[in-house]
C-alpha cells in the first residue's frame, strides 16, 4: 500500500460537523449518569447505543424466575390489582408468543441491535414519566403509570382497545419480548425488551424487580427497576412485506416522541429480512431479489424517476398526528391535463379493478391553491410510495376502471363504497402504486385536447401491483409515443446514455444507466435517469425540486440555494450544457437567483436560443488536453464558449448580442467571466476570421493560447 | 479527575483519526458515526486506564461490529468523496479487520503487533 496515496485518500474522510457535540453530550450525560450512579447504585443508565453490546453479552442459559411483590405494599391508587396478601409472580408477557412469523423477527432483534437515541434520566423521575407518558402521540404504547405505596410504580400496557399480551406464567431468559403492539396504517409498532439469562432487562439485579400480570400490566419494585426496564425497551416499526416483517425504525421507547419528529432519527432503515438465518445479514448478502435471501427497500424517488411526469413531490414538510410528511405537490401540469392515481387494485369476477383518483390539474374539488392535493401524502422516510390519507382526504367520487380482454370500462365510486372495499381488499391508508397517466390527445378536427380513456393506464412504477405484463419501460414504450429514448451521446461511456424523453409537456434529459432487472422470472431493462425533469416551465430534478426555468428553448439552472451557491448552468433544450459559469449575485432565500444581473448580461426570461448544431459555422478541433481549437467563419456570426460538463469543448454560433462587448476585439489573455462579457471576433465577411486555442484554467478562467487571423 | 472527565480530554483530539477508523471498517459515514459514539461511550463506562488512543481505537474496532449499516459501494464512496486511487478501491474489498491492521499500520504508525492487539479477533 502506498502510504501517502492512502493517506490522500482517506483526507476528505471526515467526520460530521456535529460529532463533537453529540461527544460533547455523551459525556456530559455520562458524567451525570456516574453522578447519579453513586446515590442509586441499582440504576445503571446507558446509552441506547452500548445496550446491544451489553445485552449480547448477557445471553446465555435459559432461566425461570418468579418473583413475589412484597405484602402490603401494592395497595395502588388506581384499584390496586393485587390486593394485599395475594401474590402475584413475574412474568414477561409476549404478544405474539406463537406466531412463527414473529419469532424469527425475534431472533432478528435478539441478534442484533438497532441504535437508537440515547437516553439518560438526569431529571427527576417524574419528569420522565411526563415526558414519557403525558403526550398524546398515537405511538405512546404505555398507556400510564400510576404511583403506587411505597415507591412502587405501575405502568399500564397500552389501553383496553388496544391488544393485550396475553398472560404468559413462566418466566424466560435469553429472549426477546414484544411487550405491546401497535398498529398504524400499514405499520406495526413494537414494544420490546430483551432480556438476559435471568430473565430480566440487563441491568435489573435481585432488587430490581418488575411484575407483569395477566391483565397486562407491569409492575415495578421500585423505581430504578421501572426505569430500567424503559431504558432498555426499544419501539421497533415495521411492516409486513411480501410476508416477511422489515423493520423500518427502532427507537428508544423512551424518546420515541421526540425522536420521531426529528426527521435524522427516523432514517434508519434495515434492509433484510427474517426468513433467512441471521447469520446471513452481512454486509455483502445485499440485493435486490425479495425472494430467499436479502432484500433492499426501494425508495419511490426510484420509481419517480421513471415516471415522466410532472407530478412533484413537495419537500415541504407537513406536521400532522402522523409526525412529518409531505403532502404530494403538483407543481405544473399543462391545463386541463388528467391524472390518474390508483389506490386500490383487486381482481373480481374475472375484471381486473383499479379504483383511484381522476384529477384534473387545476380540480378545485382536491386541488388547494397550491396544487397541494387533499389527502395524498409522501413521507419518503416511512414508506416507498407516496399514499392516501383516508383521514386526510374529502369525501369524494373515486373512478372505478375495469379491464377485460383488453376492453375498458369506467364507473364512479362513491367514498364509503371505496373505503368498504379497502377494508374487504386493502390494508388502511393506501400507497399510490405508481402514477398513471391517461394520454393525452388532441383531435386534429375538434383542435381541443381530450382523453382517451381506452388507452393503456401506463404504470410509471416498478411496484408489482402495477407492473403491466410489458414490464418497465422499453424504447419501443417510447418510440411507440414519438418519443427519444435513449438518445447516444457522443463520446458518452458505453454504460452510459443520455436520456432525452420527451413526453407530451414532460422532458427529462441527462445521464442515465442501463440495467437489466429480472422480476417475477421475466427481465426488463431499466432505464434510470439522473438528470432533471422539465414539466412546462419548471425545470425540477427528479426528486420534484425546482431548479431552474425553461425559457425560449433555454433552460436556466439554478445550483445551490440560500445563497450558498453562485453558480448558474444554461442547458439546451436538447440537454447540452452552453454555460457554466459564476454569478454576480447569490440567489436570495427562496434559492432565486436575480440573474437578471449576471455577468453574463442573462436576464429573466431572455435566454440565449442556440442554433443547431448543423447550422454552425464553426470547425472545432479538441487539444485533448481540456484545450479546444476553434474556427470562426461568417460575418455576423459571433462565437460563445459552449460547455459540456463543464469543460468548454467547442464553439457554437448565436448571435445574440448580450454576449459580445459593445466593440467586439479579440484580446489574447486571459479572460474571466468576472469581467463581464467576452470580447473577441471582429466581424469581417467571407473566410475564416479567427483561428484560436481555448483553455480553460481551474481557475474558472479562460485562457486564450494562441490565435490566428 | 473523575473517569469522564479524563476520557473527555482525551478523546477530543482523537476524533478525527477515531472517526476515519470507524469508516475504514464500516465503510458507512453512518456506520463510522455511530461506531464513534458507542466507542465513546464505552470508554465513558469503564475505567480508562492506560494508553487511551489504544483504547479507544480498540473501542472503535470493537463497536463497529455492531453496525448493521450498509456498507457505501465503491461508486457511492466515488460519488460522495470523489475518485480514490485504485489501491483504496482495492483495499476496501478486504475483510474489515484486515483493513483495520493496514489502517493502523500505514495511517497511524503503528507496529503491525499493535494494529493486530487493537483490531482484534
Amino acid at each position: 500500500m502506498n502510504k501517502i496515496r492512502y493517506i490522500l485518500d482517506l483526507s476528505n474522510v471526515t467526520p460530521p460537523d456535529d460529532l463533537p457535540r453529540k461527544l460533547m453530550l455523551l459525556h456530559d450525560e455520562a458524567r451525570k449518569t456516574a453522578e447519579t450512579g453513586k446515590k442509586r447504585r441499582k440504576r445503571i443508565i446507558i446509552a441506547a447505543a452500548v445496550v446491544s453490546a451489553v445485552l449480547a453479552a448477557v445471553l446465555g442459559a435459559y432461566a425461570v424466575n418468579r418473583y413475589v411483590i412484597p405484602r402490603g405494599d401494592a395497595d395502588g391508587t388506581d384499584g390496586a390489582v393485587i390486593p394485599p396478601g395475594d401474590e402475584a409472580y413475574a412474568a414477561f408477557t409476549d404478544a405474539y408468543e406463537n406466531d412463527e412469523a414473529y419469532s424469527a423477527l425475534r431472533a432478528v432483534i435478539g441478534s442484533t441491535d438497532l441504535t437508537g437515541s440515547a437516553v439518560t434520566y438526569d431529571e427527576s423521575f417524574s419528569d420522565s414519566c411526563i415526558r414519557f407518558f403525558g403526550t398524546d402521540d398515537v405511538m405512546k404504547v404505555l398507556r400510564t403509570v400510576y404511583p403506587l405505596a411505597s415507591g412502587f410504580y405501575r405502568a399500564e400496557l397500552l389501553s383496553s382497545t388496544y391488544p393485550r399480551p396475553g398472560y404468559q406464567a413462566s418466566g424466560a431468559g435469553n429472549r426477546v419480548v414484544i411487550l405491546g403492539t401497535y398498529m398504524r396504517g400499514s405499520f406495526e409498532y413494537l414494544l420490546t425488551v430483551k432480556l438476559g439469562a435471568d430473565g430480566l432487562p440487563d441491568g435489573l439485579d435481585g432488587a430490581d424487580r418488575l411484575i407483569f400480570t395477566d391483565d397486562g400490566s407491569v409492575y415495578a419494585s421500585s423505581e430504578s427497576a421501572f426505569i430500567a426496564v424503559l431504558d432498555r425497551a426499544k419501539i421497533y416499526r415495521i411492516r409486513f412485506e411480501m410476508g416477511t416483517p422489515v423493520i423500518y425504525g427502532c427507537e428508544k421507547a423512551s424518546t420515541l416522541s421526540s425522536a420521531m419528529k426529528e426527521l435524522d432519527s427516523t432514517r434508519l432503515r434495515v434492509p433484510f429480512t427474517y426468513a433467512c438465518d441471521v447469520s446471513r445479514l452481512g454486509y455483502t448478502e445485499f440485493s435486490t431479489e425479495p425472494a430467499g435471501g436479502t432484500r433492499v427497500i426501494g425508495d419511490f424517488s426510484e420509481g419517480a424517476a421513471n415516471a415522466v411526469s410532472p407530478v412533484c413531490f413537495s419537500r415541504s414538510l407537513y406536521t400532522d398526528d402522523t409526525g412529518l410528511r409531505s403532502k404530494l405537490e403538483i407543481i405544473y401540469s399543462f391545463p386541463g391535463t388528467e391524472w390518474f392515481f390508483p389506490y386500490l387494485t383487486y381482481e373480481e369476477n374475472g375484471d381486473h379493478v383499479v379504483i383511484g383518483d381522476r384529477l384534473t390539474f387545476y380540480d378545485g374539488f382536491r386541488l388547494d391553491g397550491a396544487g397541494t392535493v387533499n389527502g395524498l401524502y409522501y413521507d419518503p422516510m416511512n414508506c416507498d410510495s407516496p399514499y392516501l390519507s383516508l383521514s386526510a382526504a374529502m369525501p369524494h367520487s373515486l373512478c372505478e376502471y375495469r379491464f377485460r380482454d383488453g376492453e375498458v370500462g369506467s364507473a364512479q365510486v362513491g367514498f364509503d363504497e371505496f373505503t368498504a372495499l379497502l377494508k374487504k381488499y386493502g390494508d388502511g391508508e393506501k400507497k399510490i402504486y405508481g402514477v398513471y397517466r391517461i394520454p393525452y390527445m388532441t383531435d386534429p378536427d375538434m383542435h381541443v385536447p381530450y382523453f382517451d380513456l381506452r388507452g393503456d393506464l401506463l404504470p410509471f412504477c416498478d411496484n408489482p401491483e402495477a407492473l403491466s405484463d410489458r414490464g418497465l419501460f422499453e424504447p419501443a414504450f417510447f418510440e411507440e409515443r414519438g418519443l427519444y429514448f435513449p438518445k447516444a451521446y457522443g463520446d458518452a461511456p458505453d454504460s452510459t446514455v443520455n436520456v432525452s424523453v420527451r413526453f407530451s409537456d414532460v422532458l427529462t434529459v441527462g445521464e442515465g444507466t442501463v440495467q437489466k432487472e429480472t422480476r417475477r422470472g421475466v427481465t426488463y431493462t431499466r432505464y434510470t435517469a439522473e438528470a432533471y425533469r422539465v414539466c412546462g416551465i419548471f425545470v425540477t430534478d427528479l426528486d420534484g425540486d425546482v431548479v431552474g426555468l425553461l425559457d425560449n428553448g433555454a433552460i436556466l439552472f439554478f445550483n445551490g440555494q440560500n445563497g450558498r451557491d453562485t453558480r448558474l448552468t444554461v442547458i439546451s433544450e436538447e440537454g447540452e450544457v452552453v454555460f457554466c459559469g459564476a454569478h454576480d449575485q447569490p440567489c436570495d432565500m427562496n434559492g432565486t437567483y436575480p440573474y437578471y444581473n449576471t455577468s453574463l448580461g442573462i436576464r429573466a426570461g431572455t435566454v440565449v436560443s442556440m442554433m443547431p448544431r448543423s447550422a454552425l459555422p464553426v470547425s472545432v478541433s479538441d487539444g485533448g488536453d481540456g484545450s479546444v481549437t476553434v474556427q470562426m467563419t461568417p460575418a455576423g456570426v459571433f462565437g460563445g464558449l459552449r460547455f459540456r460538463s463543464g469543460v468548454p469543448c467547442e464553439w457554437v454560433k448565436y448571435d445574440d448580442p448580450r454576449f459580445l462587448g459593445t466593440a467586439p476585439q479579440l484580446s489574447p489573455g486571459v479572460l474571466t467571466y468576472s469581467k463581464g462579457r467576452f470580447t473577441y471576433g471582429t466581424v469581417r465577411g467571407g473566410a475564416p476570421l479567427v483561428s484560436m486555442t481555448v483553455k480553460r484554467l481551474y481557475t474558472g478562467k479562460i485562457e486564450i493560447t494562441s490565435y490566428e487571423e | 479527575m473523575d473517569n469522564v472527565t479524563n476520557v473527555k480530554e482525551k478523546l477530543a483530539g482523537l476524533t478525527d483519526q477515531a472517526y476515519k477508523l470507524a469508516f475504514i471498517l464500516t465503510l458507512s459515514e453512518e456506520g463510522a458515526e455511530q461506531t464513534v459514539v458507542a466507542a465513546a461511550a464505552r470508554l465513558c463506562r469503564a475505567k480508562a486506564d492506560g494508553d487511551i488512543k489504544e483504547l479507544f481505537f480498540k473501542a472503535v474496532c470493537a463497536e463497529a461490529k455492531n453496525v448493521r449499516t450498509e456498507p457505501m459501494t465503491a461508486e457511492r464512496i466515488t460519488e460522495r468523496f470523489g475518485v480514490k486511487s485504485d489501491d483504496f478501491y482495492e483495499f476496501i474489498k478486504l475483510p474489515a479487520r484486515q483493513r483495520a491492521v493496514l489502517h493502523l499500520t500505514e495511517y497511524e504508525n503503528m507496529t503491525a503487533e499493535q494494529a493486530e492487539r487493537i483490531a482484534g479477533k
